[in-house]
Order: C-alpha cells, then structure tokens, then sequence
C-alpha cells in the first residue's frame, strides 16, 4: 500500500484512515488514499429499475435502458483489456464476476441481454441495493450508472459505497423526457416504477420550475460525488454511444 | 365620452354565478393521464405550489376563462350601464346656426361658426334612417338653407354653403321661421355664440341651446365719422375694449382716392384702452382731396383681446357735395326767394339782368317776370314770362284757370293743384317737347320739357319748366303745394351731381340707389342697380357707384356695438347647464345613451369563441398536451 493523495472525509468513511496531524493542527477532516499495488476492481453498477426502462412515445425499446447498457459494457470493457478485475452488478441482483481479461467480456454481454429482457425491478431501492453492495465490496473503483431517481434518494448508497473503500463515479443517464419535458395542460403523471400519481397543471411557469428543479437535482449529485473524489457526467441517452465513450468520456479522461 | 354609471347597479350581484361555474368546472375537471418515468422531480416542483392549486388548475383553461367573459358581459349588460354622450336628434329637427359677425370670434380654433358648423354635422351624422332636419341660418335675414330633408348629402351640402353675415342675426324672425315649421314632435336646436341676442332668451318655445364660444375679448372701431369744419375735414375715430383686461392698440388712419386703390398713410398712434373703455381720437385737417379716410386696428397687445376681426376697419367718406348754383332773374319776388333759398345744396344768386361775365355756369335760371336772353343749354324756370323766346312764344292771356287735369310729371310729385286758383295766365306756345303738365279750362298752367338731342345744333334749353301766371295774382305761394312744386322743379331741373346717396350704410342694409347705376363693390364686383334698389352690401368696405355723368362713394361699415361684444350672454348661457365641451370647443347637451346592447353582443361573442374552441377540442393545446396515456 503506497500513499498516494488525501481527500476530504465524508460520512461512511473507515476512521482508520483519518490523518489526525492535519485534525490536530487544522481541525480538518481528511483522510488518506493509498494506491494498492495489486491489480485494481472494478465495480460496475448498472440500475435496473422501472424508470430506467423508460419507453418513450414513438420507441419500440427503451433507449435510455439500452444506452445505460451500453455505457456499462463499455466501461466494463475497457477495465478487462486493461487487465483489472471486474464485477458487474445490476440493480435486479444479476451479477457477474470478478471477472479477468477479455474472457470476461462475453459474460457482461450476456448479463445485460438477459437482463434487457427481464421485468423492470419495480422493488427497487437504490440505497438498500448500494448498501448491501457495499457490504461485500472490494475496494476499488465503482461506476454508476443510473437516473438517481429513487424516492428514497441516494445519499445513504454513496455513503456506503465510500465507505468500503470504493471510488464512485456516478454516469447519471437521463433520456430527453426527463430532460425537456414535451408534455403540458392538466395531467395526472403516473410514475411507471412505483405507480404513484401526481396531479400537474403544467404551463410555462411549472415547466421552468422543473428545469430548475432537474438542475438542482443534477448538481447536487454532482457534488456529492465530487466530495467524495469521484466524477460524474450528465448522459443524455439521445446521444449516441460513440459519442458518449468515444468522446466524452475519454475527453473528460474517464478512460485512457 | 364622460364616465360610464349604471342604471340598475344591483345587477352586479349576478356576478356571484361566477362562483357555481368555478365549482362545477373543478368537479367536471378529469385529468388526462401521463406515464412518466419518475415523478419525483415532479413532485418536487409542484411542492410549494399545493398552496394555490386551485389556481394552478383552473389557470390555463381557456374555456373556463371564456364563460367567465362572457358572464362579466352579461352582468355588465344587465347593470344597464350608460355613458353620457352628446345627445343626438331624433324623429324632426330644427337647427338655428348664428351666422352672425360674432361667430366669426377666433377664441375658438379655426372660429365659432366652424366649431358651430362641425356641431351641426355631428347632429347629421346622427340622424336615423326616418329622421329629418332643416338647417336655418340665422343672419340679418334668417333662411331656411333646406327644406326638412332625411337627406344627409343635402345637408352637409347645404351647410357647407352656409357663411357668416356682418349682419346682426335676427333672432326673433328665426324663431318665427322654426315656429312655422315646427310640429309637436320636432325639436328645435340652437347653435351660437348667445351674444347679443335678447330675443333668444325671450323665446318660449322649448329648444335645446347648445352655445359655441368662450369669454372672447374683443376690440372694435365702435365709430368713425368725418366731419366738415371751416379749416377742412376732421376724422373721429372711437375704439373700444369689449375685453376684461387692458389693451394697448395700433390705429391707423388713412387717405384713399376716388378709384378706391391707393391709401396714404394720414396718422397713427396707440391708444391705451381700459378694459370695458372707449377712447377717442380726433384727426384734424384731412387732406380735402381725399375721397375717404379708412381707419383700422393694426395691432392690438395682448393679441389674445381682440379675437374677431370684422370690426377693426371703418371707413368714412370725405363728402363735401359742392352746391347747385341757381340765378334768379327777379325784380324781387319773395315767394320765390324764400322757396329756393329753403333748398339744400343750392346757391342763389338773385339780379335783375342776365350778368355779363360769369366764369361758371348756373345749373339753374330762373327768369320772374323779366325779359333775358340765356345763355345756351340752359336749365331755365319761367314763371311770368312776358317776351317770347327763342324756344316757345307767349298768346293771349285766359281767365278760366279751372284746374282740368294734371300730368305725371317728377314736378309734381305730392303736389295737389286742385285747391289751388290762378286769377289769369297767358298761354304758350313752343315746340313738340314742351308739354302741357297742368291743364285748366282756358289752357295750360304749367309747362315742361326736355329739348331733344339734334345734331349740328345747341339746343337753347336742356330743361325748360314754365309757369304762365303772376305768382302774385294767385294763392299758389301760399299754399302748401309751393314750396314743394319749386323743390321738385328745382330737382327736376338741376339734379345733385352725385344722386341722392347716402355715404354710410350698415352691413346687409339695402340702399336706394337709382335704377341703372353702376355699383363696384369693395371686392371689386361690378353691379347694376334694378327696380328693387342696392342690397349687396355684405361686405365692408368703400363702394362706388356712377350713373351717367353722375358718381360717388359710400361706405358699408361694421360699426355694431351689441355685435362687437362678443361675450356669451350669461342669461342664455345658464340654459346649457349639463353640458360638456367637445374637441371643437362646443358645448353640447348630454344624454344617457345605454351601451347595454354592445356588451349583450360581446357576451354572444365570446359565447361563440368557447363553442368553436370547445367543437375543435382545443387543438393547440392537444398538440401540446401529447396523446393520452398508453395504459
């Protein structure tokens, strides 16, 4: 184990690995980050819940479920050629690994064709599966990918999944109905994971107060995952996988 | 338009209705239903918005809006709102406009009689269909300007033609003019200024008085004359301030000639004049050959006094008529003396011979009992002759002077020769021109006669009258008849040079000029005079006239104190009370007019909009909405 940079503590965080000069002298929390010298985990998490199976009007499939895929496979792609250890895991408890070299490339594509065609995870809980992830994780790297649109939020997952000496790093994919709504007049929304109904009489106004809303929503995540040493990146499904792999993501060094 | 009251306010409380048709809409309301993937950031947005739900739900629904207009369109409506507006005439109208010198006042832009003249067509505009108007103009001589027409184009043609007269507007005949035409059922209008005009608020008719005009200020030439002294004329010019505050005024006086065309500046100078004053001005030694003297207000401080025009020139003739010179040929006949000396403008030059040398010739001879020779052309009176001459010879003298009959003769114009006698008179004898005028038993008492023009030779008299008796050995002198015989032969024999005009005359007013004469108005309008005299006399200025030899000027002037006061009458005005003023600065007569149809017609149409939108299901709002749920 090999030092290698601090970052501040958040909750979930092993005490352990607190610097206490720095609390001493600055009575700021920060713990260190060690470079394991073994080969490198990579963790990851795909979320499979209703509203990541979102079918838009005019879709004969769900894009952004596929996109999220896709996003998935490639990263878990990536890590293989390079030689790490991979584990893929889906929010519907389907996981492969820790799987090594490009042997295990033909797994992940598997998982996720069968998991396409599975039922949604209406049960879903993005904490609880974050959590109970987190209690047999490795340390390592974790990607994931998802809408964070569970009613029970997110924080408490993150938490833990930090805890246990995981890097997250959250590709919050979003499909163009969630990101510019077409819809308007006296609706009552039916949410298509939990079923509950929301009564809107949307007009302009309502709408710029969604925008608002999802602009909170995503730099709130943002920063939450930022804190944490973590990335994050905004996928809007309507863009094309090359783009997003090919271009965004090693643009912004995701990947090498 | 003033502001808008209702008649039946209580009918606001039909606005409650508004309350039912919210709630039935909120129940009838039904949600389309949305599948969305996750409606946790909806529920965040809507979050502090649960508050004014209602209000969330029921803003963007157009229908409701609509029936909720409508609604306020018919509450309004059954308020019977009413704004007052400017009365309009129904059913017969009469409408007196005062075309009087005032309406020509300026305290009104362009003046009173245009802001008058839109009034009246504000009043045809608003004519029904049935309706009928005549329009009279009231001047010096009112005139109806059409008969009752429901023809607004003959209406607005007739007022266009309509002017305004210097002429005093005579109320009192206007009224009797409308009286004649009026029926129970026609309503009189009367438009003006109300100055000056005593006999409109004698009326008793019923009639709306709709004045025109403000308190006007006005400054006038309210007397000009010229007078005849022994060092030569002196002109009195008098102006006065009908304003209510003080002026200081430019007056000019100046020389004109006989053609009318050049002036020469006489005099000028600026008179202080105190508001409700006069001053007077006195020029003395006009320049005797000057025909007329024009006096006129050049300027006037502050401009705002003097806002009507028409009354800032006057003009005066500078009239000396040189006096008829007559001879009388008598050795002293005081009948005749004291009967030609009594005549005006006639100089009497009495001997007893014919004067040897005289430089200019008498207009008038006449010869008493004396044998003379005159001299050719001669305008000669004969009374007694006692020679022949070269023109008529003398008989034999006659005693049966019983009055047979008398001539139509100018001589004789009121003269009664019944009761007249005559002891004796010689009887005449002369040419074919000279003609019997009064005939007795035994022969003619009186002669008279034109000498016919004949080439190549003088005639020895022009006018030759003869009375072939003795004054004294008759009762003519002393009878009524006498004095007015020799005026008449006088005029007959030697009319003035200039006929017998007058120099001055008021606007409109119809002048005695002698048939044939030849009038140029100041405009420059050449006139001939017929049977029923002068009356063109509209317009102000020097006119002149000629007939024949004879010629002269007179003057038409403005001068009309109750027409210079300009000032609404206070008494006339207090019968517009209710009034308001409109963009032309007309005082009308106000009127509920009810507007209740108007918003009956929008509450249809918006009616009409909620159907139409409500049978194409809102289509724009379906475009935004998207398709109903899949489920």
């Amino acid at each position: 184990m090999e030092f290698a940079d601090y970052r501040a503590y958040t909750p979930g965080d092993d005490p352990r690995r607190l610097d206490w000069n720095i609390l001493a002298r600055h009575g700021k929390t920060f713990i260190k980050l060690f470079e394991d010298e073994e080969d490198a985990t990579v963790t990851i998490l795909l979320d499979a819940s209703g509203s990541m199976r979102w079918v838009a009007e005019g879709e004969s499939e769900s894009l952004k479920w596929r996109r999220a895929a896709e996003i998935a496979l490639a990263i878990g792609c990536v890590a293989l050629s390079s030689g790490d250890r991979v584990i893929f895991e889906t929010s519907s408890r389907a996981r492969c690994g820790p799987r090594r070299g490009l042997g295990g490339m033909s797994e992940l594509i598997r998982l996720a064709e069968r998991e396409a065609g599975s039922p949604p995870d209406t049960r879903a809980n993005l904490n609880e599966w974050l959590r109970r992830h987190a209690a047999a994780a490795r340390p390592g790297l974790c990607y994931l990918v998802s809408d964070m649109l569970d009613p029970a939020g997110y924080l408490e997952g993150l938490n833990a999944l930090g805890g246990a000496g995981l890097d997250v790093s959250v590709l919050h994919t979003l499909c163009p109905d969630e990101l510019e709504p077409g819809i308007a007049g006296d609706l009552r929304l039916r949410d298509i994971e939990s079923a509950e109904m929301q009564d809107v009489s949307l007009d302009p106004a309502v709408l710029s107060r969604y925008r608002e809303r999802l602009a909170a929503f995503t730099a709130e995540i943002r920063n939450q995952v930022m804190r944490r040493g973590g990335r994050y990146h905004l996928v809007d499904t309507s863009t094309s996988i090359e783009q997003i792999v090919l271009g965004d993501l090693r643009r912004q060094g995701w990947l090498a | 338009m003033a502001g808008v009251n209702a008649l039946n306010p209580i009918g606001l409380a039909l606005a409650l209705l508004a309350i039912p048709i919210v709630l039935l809409y909120l129940l009838r309301l039904r949600r389309r239903e949305q599948r969305v993937s996750s409606t946790l950031l909806w529920r965040q947005t809507v979050m502090d918005r649960e508050a004014n739900a209602l209000w969330q739900r029921l803003r963007p629904n157009i229908l409701l809006l609509l029936q909720l207009l409508t609604l306020a369109f018919l509450v309004f409506a059954l308020t019977r709102p009413y704004a007052l507006a400017p009365a309009g005439l129904t059913g017969r109208a009469i409408v007196l406009l005062d075309a009087s010198a005032s309406m020509e006042a300026t305290d009104v832009a362009p003046s009173r009689f245009e802001a008058a003249r839109r009034g009246v067509r504000g009043l045809i505009d608003g004519l029904g269909t049935t309706d009928e108007m005549t329009i009279i103009l009231v001047d010096g001589s009112p005139r109806a300007l059409t008969p009752l027409t429901s023809s607004r184009a003959d209406l607005y043609a007739a007022l266009e033609q309509a002017r305004t007269s210097l002429a005093p507007a005579n109320w009192s005949a206007a009224l009797s003019l409308a009286g004649a035409l009026r029926t129970p059922s026609t309503s009189i209008v009367i438009i003006g200024d109300g100055a000056n005009s005593d006999d409109l608020k004698a009326q008793a008719d019923p009639a709306q008085f709709r004045p025109v005009g403000g308190a006007g200020a006005n400054i006038a030439i309210s007397a000009f004359a010229l007078r005849q002294t022994v060092r030569g004329a002196s002109a009195l010019a008098r102006v006065t301030n009908h304003g209510s505050q003080d002026a200081t005024v430019l007056l000019s006086l100046r020389a004109g000639t006989a053609n009318g065309t050049a002036t020469s500046l006489l005099d000028a100078r600026e008179l202080q004049i105190a508001a409700g004053q006069s001053a007077q001005w006195t020029v003395n030694g006009i320049d005797p050959a000057a025909a007329y003297v024009r006096a006129s207000i050049d300027r006037v401080a502050p401009a705002e006094s003097n806002v009507l025009s028409a009354d800032d020139m006057a003009w005066a003739v500078n009239a000396a008529p040189a006096p008829r010179r007559a001879l009388l040929l008598s050795r002293g006949n005081r009948f005749l003396e004291q009967a030609l000396g009594a005549l005006p403008n006639l100089q009497v030059t009495r001997a007893i011979s014919m004067p040897i040398d005289f430089a200019q010739p008498y207009d008038l001879i006449v010869v008493d009992g004396i044998s003379a020779t005159l001299p050719a052309r001669s305008h000669a009176l004969f009374v007694n002759p006692i020679a022949d001459t070269p023109v008529f010879s003398l008989g034999a003298v006659f005693s049966a002077t019983g009055f047979v009959d008398a001539a139509q003769h100018p001589t004789l114009l009121a003269v009664d020769w019944r009761g007249i006698n005559v002891l004796d008179a010689r009887r005449v004898a002369g040419p074919g021109w000279l003609l019997p005028v009064v005939n007795a038993q035994g022969g003619p008492l009186m002669l008279a006669g034109e000498s016919p023009a004949a080439e190549g030779r003088t005639p020895e008299f022009e006018r030759l009258a003869i009375l072939p008796f003795d004054l004294r050995r008759s009762d003519l002198p002393l009878q009524i008849a006498f004095p007015v015989l020799i005026a008449n032969t006088v005029e007959w024999l030697a009319p003035l040079r200039g006929l017998d005009v007058p120099i001055s005359a008021r606007p409109g007013e119809a002048l005695a000029l002698p048939v044939g004469a030849s009038v140029v108005n100041p405009a420059g309008a050449r006139q001939t005079v017929d049977a029923r005299g002068y009356g063109a006399t509209g317009l102000p200025g020097m006119y002149s006239y000629a007939l024949g030899a004879a010629s002269g000027l007179f003057a038409v002037n403005f001068l009309d104190a109750r027409e210079s006061a300009i000032v609404p009458d206070p008494e006339v005005a207090l019968r517009a009370a209710g009034t308001a003023t409109d963009a032309n600065g007309l005082q009308v007569q106000l009127s509920q007019r009810e507007i209740w149809p108007f918003l009956a017609a929008l509450a249809l149409v918006a009616l009409l909009v909620e159907w139409w939108i409500y049978q194409r299901g809102m289509p724009a709002l379906r475009r935004r909405t998207g398709p109903d749920s899949r489920s």
